[in-house]
């Protein structure tokens, strides 16, 4: 496809995709990060919620992660787990919002193309 | 072989047209048909020719063929004239990216479920605490299909779309780069 992009080549439609495509890109940063915090407040949570449990065993002056493995491994693993699932959910929204983005984008690409080919085919005739 | 099986090999194949039975002859997949079939083929191309034709070498093993051409793909991200709107290198890059993620969702899923079998155990065993050891046993076993289930359906879930999202998208590539200089 050239650069020229006449008005009535590239018609409000193209135009709307493209926006909805570029709008997906930032919303695919957006819930990435939104995740992340997500993840590191769950962790928090968790952590605090723990503190009953740490003060029945007797080390709630030392409450860490380290020392809630050692004491609560089945614990810590499925904090960890689950810590990671919800940053991982994020990566997913992230590819996904990506991919849509793309697949719009290469749709106004591919119906820009025809349409090029066919105005040109309307030319030579 | 016996001769009712001849006949009915010879009968299915009498049906088919002149092109039909010529190309299953010259293509000569002999993992599709088997050595019968290829006489019996032979038998009516000679009484319908009145000379049976050469065949190809024998195919005695069908390569899976993959859904993308690897050359095509490069051909189609190291092209002259590049869209405006996309980076085909991206579409390559997501696409690797979105397998990784399905297999990690699913091995996350796997992680996720073995680590709350303790406590799906718990909840169908607290149905019946006066169970005794065979309910501990049934128990348990019922825990370890209800987790196997749902680990199954989670993976299901995200493992499929996302390998799905990445074929899609290369589709579109191909589509986008066949639509460039069309007449």
């Amino acid at each position: 496809m050239t650069d020229s992009i006449a008005d009535d080549f590239y018609t409000k439609k193209h135009l709307r995709l493209t926006r909805i495509a570029y709008i997906a890109k930032i919303f695919a940063w957006i819930a990435l990060v939104v995740q992340g915090v997500w993840m590191v407040v769950h962790f928090i949570q968790a952590m605090n919620g723990y503190i009953p449990q740490a003060m029945y065993n007797s080390f709630i002056e030392e409450l860490n992660f380290r020392t809630m493995w050692k004491h609560d491994t089945a614990f810590a693993a499925l904090l960890l787990t689950e810590s990671i699932g919800i940053f991982f959910r994020g990566v997913v929204y992230w590819l996904v919002l990506k991919g849509i983005s793309l697949g719009l984008y290469m749709i106004v690409e591919t119906d820009l193309n025809y349409k090029e080919s066919a105005e040109g085919e309307s030319n030579e005739q | 072989m016996s001769s009712d099986v001849r006949k009915g090999i010879y009968n299915n194949l009498n049906q088919k047209d002149m092109d039909e039975l010529l190309a299953m002859w010259q293509t000569n997949d002999r993992v599709e048909w088997t050595e019968e079939a290829f006489d019996v083929m032979q038998e009516i191309l000679q009484a319908r020719l009145g000379e049976v034709p050469s065949q190809n070498k024998p195919v005695l093993e069908h390569v899976k063929e993959e859904l993308f051409d690897e050359d095509a793909l490069e051909q189609i991200v190291g092209d002259q004239d590049p869209p405006v709107f996309y980076k085909p290198k991206e579409v390559l890059w997501l696409d690797t990216w979105l397998k990784h993620a399905a297999i990690t969702a699913a091995v996350i899923s796997f992680i996720k479920v073995l680590l709350n079998l303790g406590t799906t155990h718990d909840i169908v065993f607290s149905y019946n605490f006066s169970g005794g050891v065979a309910w501990e046993v049934v128990s348990w076993l019922i825990a370890i299909v209800v987790s196997v289930l749902g680990a199954y359906l989670q993976i299901v879930l995200v493992y499929f779309p996302l390998k799905a999202l990445g074929a899609v998208l290369k589709i579109l590539m191909e589509m986008e780069f066949n639509s460039r200089g069309v007449k």
